[in-house]
């Protein structure tokens, strides 16, 4: 009996001796989690969920001006009311938190009756159609999506609101893509006729600050200051920068979303 | 049937149960992190392949496979030593190779009784048979008789799998997306696959292996990693089914016992970069387990699969052992060595 206990007594000091290191969970990073909007407008009715989350983790939703904060359980959905920018994580302590991700959503904009892309677009990247640009949805960062129109070279598009009204601005939705030649920078000229027959003409420098890193959605704001039913709009792909592989070639210009303010 | 592993299962909870307080206390167990579902769960170690790299230089660990004798081989593309050798408990045996700079697809036959390497190259466009401690045997070339392979730097394979009459499947998954089948002595006998969206076609045949789990109607099981998706084949070359995993880029098929394991490179998804994780099948092709995943014990066909803790980079091969622990190389993840997950 005493060398049976002193056999085991030496196995266990062994196994202590040689303790194998396993991976404790507050080593070890959530995932970024994946979300989906079911629009990009704080309309009262967008639901946010997040496919992939870990089952046993929460997402934690904060609105950054307000300091507002949702928690979602995994495989529910929240709404989101507000306007502006939220700062998105994952959490299940004691695992780390994943990284913070950015979602931005806008109010609503005014009434587009139709909007028309007046040049030959490049089909490979015009599967969805002018469409896109209205349908309220902001596309991932993929630019072969449908959700995406893109060109390298001017292109027009016209636009007609449902009403004459002041029209104060723009936003677009641009992707930023530099290992794809993609680079939200371009010259944008407004045309239009003001309600007493004058023509109206515009000049704007739509750029972003370079972007190295991978895809990435933005929103682009332009103040447009005019009062008008129908205008065009002709946009011209900047040269992609000096630090880029590709200098001096037309960059892509790809667009998921026109709204006017 | 009692395998190894219920053995070691009753073995170690007998013990555990008879001196359980003293072990806990002893060794100040406080709660590994464990991953996976349903019966297929795992600790993880993830120093246990570790090495100076001074000495055993690692730069992506493409595969890896178990030896009758319990060795490890680990293959990697770093030219100082293209074969790890590792023991169950991690240390190096032995390294040798340094003629591969695309090393890529490893895989262990057993010819009458002694064991083989088939080692693929996508950088020399040729495929080696080797000997365990790297005498060359054989080399296929690129077929230039085949009008894929006119230009023989189109030949960029992928993995092979050896049928049990010693006959060779050869994934080219970086190249033209044929598979090619040659006798054991290197003729070439069938060519079928190719790139393309159709069934019976490829968007990156990355990896390949003989299905035997049914013993009379052994097939082939071809993953087409851009497709996130299994396809099965006749040995003759004929498209039996296509098994859809969406959002895992599946690298290649391992089969082991009644499972197939399957390291998954990345989630679907532009961005998420270092989002890999594992993935088993049954023998009925329905997912059991997910370790480091999203998992839906339906099977639901839509189901999207995906990382959800960042316990692997970009795992490229999955290597099972007799008990069942998994050993997890992976590509393109800071020269890293293999991580065992032990199965629990």
């Amino acid at each position: 009996m005493i060398w049976r206990g002193l056999y085991f007594g030496v196995l266990l000091f062994v196994g202590c001796a040689q303790e194998t290191i396993y991976l404790k969970p507050d080593a070890v990073q959530l995932s970024t989690p994946v979300v989906e909007t079911s629009t990009i407008y704080s309309n009262g009715v967008n639901k946010l969920t997040a496919p992939n989350l870990d089952p046993e983790a929460t997402l934690e939703v904060v609105h950054q001006s307000t300091g507002g904060r949702l928690t979602m359980a995994s495989g529910a959905s929240l709404d989101l009311e507000l306007s502006g920018k939220y700062q998105i994580r994952s959490l299940r302590p004691p695992l780390q938190p994943s990284a913070t991700i950015e979602l931005q959503l806008l109010p609503e904009g005014q009434l587009i009756s139709s909007l028309t892309w007046e040049t030959q677009p490049e089909p490979e990247y015009f599967k969805g159609g002018s469409a896109v640009l209205t349908d309220g949805k902001s596309e991932g960062p993929s630019f072969q999506s449908a959700g995406w129109t893109g060109a390298n070279r001017p292109f027009v598009v016209s636009v007609e609101m449902a009403h004459v009204k002041a029209i104060d601005s723009m936003v677009l939705g641009v992707l930023a893509d530099a290992g794809a030649w993609i680079f939200p920078k371009a010259k944008m000229q407004l045309t239009a006729t003001s309600d007493n027959g004058a023509p109206i003409q515009k000049e704007f420098m739509l750029e972003l600050p370079w972007q190295t890193q991978g895809p990435s959605h933005h929103f682009i704001s332009v103040p447009l200051g005019i009062q008008a039913q129908t205008f065009t709009l002709q946009f011209e792909p900047a040269l992609l920068p000096e630090q880029h592989q590709g200098a001096g070639q037309p960059a892509w210009l790809f667009l998921d979303e026109l709204i006017i303010y | 049937m009692t395998t190894r592993r219920d053995f070691l299962n009753r073995s170690l909870a007998l013990g555990a149960s008879a001196f359980a307080p003293s072990v806990f206390w002893s060794c100040g167990n406080d709660d590994p992190l464990i991953i996976g579902h349903g019966e297929y769960r795992y600790r993880i170690i993830p120093d246990w392949g570790k090495q100076d790299a001074s000495k055993f230089p690692v730069q992506d660990c493409h595969e890896m496979v178990q030896t009758q004798n319990g060795d490890l081989y680990l293959l990697t593309n770093h030219t100082r030593n293209n074969i790890l050798v590792y023991s169950l408990d991690g240390k190096i045996k032995n390294a040798w190779g340094t003629v591969f700079p695309g090393a890529h697809g490893l895989t262990l036959f057993d010819e009458n009784g002694s064991e083989v390497l088939w080692i693929t190259d996508y950088e020399r466009h040729q495929v080696f048979k080797m000997t365990l401690d790297g005498q060359l045997l054989l080399t296929i070339d690129a077929p230039q008789d085949v009008l894929a392979y006119k230009d023989p730097t189109n030949f960029k394979p992928t993995e092979t799998a050896i049928a049990s009459d010693g006959s060779i499947y050869i994934a080219d998954g970086y190249g033209a997306q044929h598979i090619l089948h040659y006798d054991p002595n290197g003729q070439l006998l069938n060519v079928f696959g190719g790139y393309g969206t159709e069934a019976h076609l490829f968007q990156n045949a990355h990896g390949i292996c003989i299905d035997d789990r049914k013993k009379d109607s052994p097939t082939l099981l071809i993953t087409a990693r851009e497709q996130q998706a299994v396809k099965r084949f006749s040995l003759e070359g004929k498209h039996l089914e296509t098994i859809s995993l969406p959002g895992a880029y599946i690298c290649r098929p391992v089969i082991h016992n009644e499972q197939c394991y399957f390291s998954v490179l990345k989630s679907k998804g532009v961005g998420n970069a270092d989002s890999g994780f594992v993935l088993i099948m049954d023998q009925n092709d329905q997912v059991v387990s997910c370790p480091g995943a999203t998992f839906d014990s339906e099977n639901k066909a839509d189901f999207l699969y995906h990382q959800t803790m960042r316990v692997f980079q970009y795992p490229h091969d999955v290597c099972v052992d007799r008990d069942e622990n998994l050993y997890v190389a992976q590509w393109n993840s800071g020269n890293t060595y293999p991580i065992k997950l032990v199965r629990v």
